[in-house]
């Protein structure tokens, strides 16, 4: 259906429906910055891509593992540490949102945030969400602090629903930016954990879609590459357009040695599609983790993008395997 | 038929979710929030094409021209070169841009100019204000 309504717009943009743009906003952009031909190909890979979508949930559905046991200490150690990460991390976003403050003129909410959110949030607003988090989190690792593994679910949503609004004005210039990607994703599972917790099989699971939805990232971001960039993605010429946007001594220094940028983007491709192997071999979970550090270490160093402090760094902590280290009484 | 037990169940729930929400902007490429973006670098490159970079440039009390800069590695590297692609042939988004600059930016600039430059180093400018 989504095909005939692009090829529709294609044909004639005028007629789609409004309620189209709504649903799916992403066709109209696409259209605009594509252009004609390049949107045809888009559009040619809408099946295959329905179809990796099909075959990646049969591997999943059919490649449960299980059951896992996490021992008691491990899951406290676990929520505490899905609870602190975030936390130390909000001085940074009240940072960047002071900084966008400045530039307030410039906000256009995403999609129905705009209903929301329709210019950006004032300052008291977002130190108020901040408070929220803040209290909300400290509760939880006061409990822990004391022995208390027994915490109410309820307790832990108001952290991802302040992340989200938060989010919502971050992402509200331009596109969207996933600096803070997983991390918002691990504050969406905390309560789901926490709910969990006591029921060792439910709460294993849900510590593996904790790590899906952190290796999910790099395995997603592979398959973007597979259908956007194809077999361009290792032609050096390639290595060296991304070096001119992101010019740095070291890159530059790449360059000179032919076949060595290439080495590089294949091997950090390599490395987002297999990511994929830790749903059904746990010890791919050591590789993930070391692979994702190396990995945004490399953007650092070679094209300056991240830094030792991205967001993505400490979230790659709960790919380690040990997390789901089987029952000991 | 097997009724279910409670964890299949719950374990079903969580995953449909997972591959709903990792799944369809992938297969839509659409930003649909809060999701994130797929891909960084993912793009049809053309090995023959001229790579652009587009920067804001302004100039103050007769100075040489600088580029903007907030010191933030987001707006610097991303954001202007986001709102300066997308002005640089439109003149209605340009005169938008401008004059939001210009209630933005303080000291208010003398001058702005858009800039292209490709990877042969031919540069194209497009003055914005004031407006030519």
């Amino acid at each position: 259906m989504i095909q005939g309504i692009a090829s529709q717009y294609l044909e004639n943009p005028e007629t789609i429906p409004s309620w189209v743009e709504s649903v799916y906003p992403g066709l109209a952009i696409k259209f605009q910055k594509m252009g004609k031909e390049t949107f045809a190909d888009f559009l040619s890979q809408l099946k295959w891509r329905w179809l990796a979508m099909a075959a990646l949930g049969a591997y999943m559905f059919s490649a449960q593992q299980g059951p896992y046991q996490p021992d008691t200490k491990r899951a406290g150690m676990l929520i505490g540490l899905l609870t602190l990460i975030p936390l130390l991390y909000l001085p940074d976003f009240y940072n960047e949102l002071s900084l966008r403050s400045e530039w307030r003129l410039f906000y256009q909410p995403i999609h129905f945030w705009g209903l929301i959110l329709p210019s950006l949030p004032a300052r008291w607003m977002v130190i108020l969400l901040i408070s929220i988090n803040v209290v909300c989190s400290t509760l939880i690792l006061w409990a822990l602090f004391k022995g208390q593994l027994n915490l109410n679910w309820l307790k832990a949503l108001p952290i991802p629903i302040s992340w989200m609004v938060l989010l919502a004005a971050f992402f509200g210039f331009s596109k969207i930016d996933h600096t803070y990607a997983t991390m918002y994703l691990g504050t969406c599972l905390l309560p789901i954990l926490i709910y969990s917790y006591g029921q060792p099989e439910r709460f294993a699971f849900v510590v593996r879609i904790l790590q899906a939805c952190i290796w999910g990232s790099y395995f997603f971001a592979a398959l973007e590459k597979v259908f956007l960039s194809g077999a361009n993605w290792i032609n050096p010429i390639h290595f060296q357009q991304l070096a001119y946007l992101h010019p740095t001594e070291i890159n530059q220094w790449i360059i000179s040695y032919p076949g060595l940028g290439s080495m590089i983007l294949v091997g950090g491709i390599l490395f987002q599609l297999l990511t994929i192997l830790q749903w059904r071999f746990a010890f791919w979970g050591n590789i993930n983790l070391v692979g994702a550090v190396l990995f945004h270490l490399g953007n650092w160093l070679i094209f300056n993008i991240g830094g030792w402090q991205t967001p993505w760094l400490p979230m790659v902590l709960f790919l380690w395997p040990g997390w789901l280290r089987p029952f000991r009484k | 038929m097997v009724k279910e037990e409670p964890n299949t169940r719950f374990r079903n729930l969580v995953l449909s979710g997972w591959l709903i929400a990792f799944g369809l902007p992938f297969v839509l490429i659409t930003d649909l929030f809060p999701l994130h973006r797929f891909g960084m670098f993912a793009r049809m490159p053309n090995p023959n094409e001229e790579v652009l970079i587009y920067s804001i440039e302004q100039k103050t009390n007769q100075k040489p021209w600088q580029t903007l800069e907030t010191g933030n590695p987001y707006f610097d590297k991303s954001y202007f070169y986001h709102l300066a692609s997308d002005a640089f042939d439109n003149h209605g988004k340009a005169a938008s841009l401008a004059d939001k600059l210009l209630r933005t930016l303080s000291p208010k600039p003398d001058s702005i100019r858009l800039v292209k430059q490709t990877m042969n180093a031919h540069t194209n400018t497009v003055l914005i204000y004031p407006n030519p």
